[in-house]
């Protein structure tokens, strides 16, 4: 529903509605001060009662040419710094989507590869679920990142290294049949 | 006595009676905040404007440091004489959006603002906060002549309930120069509102803007000493005869910590007694930081400190 008048103190009487029981915070390229005043509001009338949800923390989604432009981790801050509290994270690395794929399909861990681009969400939710973890350099992360991590003495760098890595997907090709 | 925190850990004793002559009397002056301490939103704390009358006739100084970057200190000077509160005038007055300003000027100009150039300020605010830039000397990005080859040279996270996504990638823009800094005006991640409900604070839109850009932002505000070294510079303030009256643990207490002031905490705002005795009970070094070292129900409560 749109907010009445100008300014947190109209918007701060608007109705709340009183079947909502989640704040759910995913990509939103129209997210504004209102909207966060709005999910404040439900937070803390609901309480425990009320979830906070986030799709997932991206902080930057790359764009051609080298840009970014904002993530969801950044707006899903935002309401857990307003809100002081943490959101439920979906998203990798966590592994509730994981789980949502083995519920689904009859998934053998030790037989399966998690390929992806970004160390921070493909590659360690890979390594945490126990999958074989192949990292591919067309995205996000560098092989320098990876040696930066490689030689660190920290285990939750560690788990960020991929078992093995391609210049891109296509170099798969010549392992399989005709 | 007022002295300054020195050794041990303050004991949040509530102050009343002999003590609070014990206290007041040695006193030089007394750092106030405001939300929360001398107000609720348009209604002033029964009892404030005359203790400010009865400081300024003991000769004890009565000066001014908050927080909210939302009003320019001309208008913050208005407000305490529309809420009855006599002879404060915006020289006593620290505001989290002037010394932003104050703090832009001397690094992006190294304090001379005169003005001549060296890039502009993406200012993420009200115009409150953009005329503190602009009386400073500043040029903001987004005003005066358009096609100007100027850089942006600092971003500033202050309360914006203008704030959207475009905003963020656009101060993103910027930050991709390490050169430009990004500055906030205070940390508060919400604000109470008078019908108990809260808004969000400069803190949630800085936490915004740190995940896009990789950056942490240099913070103005309370509990960063910043703010008092501006006081300092006008006032030449002795910590060790001035208090500190706050109503948020995490700003105003340990603002008075980490600059050396004894602190009183008032209960007519954010923070609950319960909290800082959860503080004062807990383990943890820093959470000893956030205990007040008095408390009082309310800053009226300090009125039989003074002489008649």
């Amino acid at each position: 529903a749109a907010l009445p008048g100008p300014a947190p103190a109209d918007w701060a009487q608007a109705p709340l509605d009183p079947a909502v029981r989640a704040v759910l915070v995913g990509f939103d390229e129209h997210f504004s001060y209102a909207k966060l005043c709005q999910a404040l509001r439900y937070l803390l009338r609901g309480g425990s009662d009320c979830l906070l949800v986030g799709t997932n923390r991206d902080n930057r989604l790359p764009l051609e040419g080298g840009t970014a432009i904002p993530g969801t981790g950044c707006l899903v801050k935002a309401v857990e710094t307003a809100a002081q509290r943490e959101a439920f994270i979906v998203g990798k690395p966590n592994r509730y989507m994981f789980d949502c794929v083995v519920s689904e399909f009859d998934i053998d861990p030790a037989r399966t590869i998690m390929v992806g681009d970004r160390l921070d969400t493909d590659i360690l939710m890979g390594n945490s679920c126990g999958l074989t973890t192949l990292l591919t350099l067309t995205g996000v992360s560098t092989l320098e990142e990876v040696k930066g991590h490689q030689e660190s003495d920290c285990p939750t760098r560690r788990s960020l290294v991929p078992h093995y890595y391609v210049d891109s997907i296509a170099d798969l090709l010549p392992a399989l049949g005709e | 006595g007022c002295s300054g925190s020195g050794g041990g850990m303050a004991s949040c004793r509530r102050l009343s009676g002999a003590g609070l002559r014990e206290v007041l009397g040695p006193a030089q002056g007394l750092l106030f905040d405001c939300d929360g301490v001398l107000w609720a939103g348009e209604r002033a704390v029964p009892g404030a404007p005359e203790l400010l009358e009865r400081l300024r006739r003991s000769g004890k100084a009565a000066l001014f440091v908050s927080n909210n970057s939302r009003r320019s200190v001309a208008e913050l000077e208005r407000r305490f004489s529309r809420l009855g509160f006599r002879g404060v005038r915006a020289e006593h007055v620290f505001s989290s959006a002037l010394c932003s300003a104050l703090f832009l000027r001397q690094r992006l100009l190294g304090g001379g603002g005169n003005g001549s150039g060296n890039g502009r300020v993406f200012v993420m605010g009200g115009e409150g906060l953009r005329g503190e830039v602009r009386d400073a000397g500043l040029r903001l990005e987004g005003e005066g002549e358009s096609g100007t080859a100027e850089p942006v040279r600092a971003v500033l996270v202050g309360y914006d309930d203008q704030f959207t996504f475009a905003k963020l990638a656009q101060a993103c823009g910027y930050l991709r120069d390490p050169q430009c800094l990004l500055v906030a005006t205070d940390p508060d991640p919400w604000h109470p509102l008078s019908d108990g409900q809260r808004t969000p604070g400069t803190g949630s839109l800085t936490a915004a803007v740190e995940t896009a850009s990789g950056r942490k932002a240099l913070v103005v505000g309370k509990p960063n000493r910043y703010m008092f070294d501006c006081i300092v510079e006008r006032f030449g303030v002795d910590p060790s005869r001035t208090l500190m009256v706050g109503d948020r643990l995490e700003t105003d207490i340990l603002f008075g910590k980490n600059c050396g002031l004894s602190t009183i905490l008032t209960l007519t705002g954010v923070s609950r007694l319960e909290e800082a005795q959860a503080y004062m009970a807990s383990d943890s070094a820093a959470a000893k930081d956030l205990v007040p070292n008095y408390y009082v129900d309310s800053i009226a409560d300090l009125i039989p400190g003074l002489d008649e």
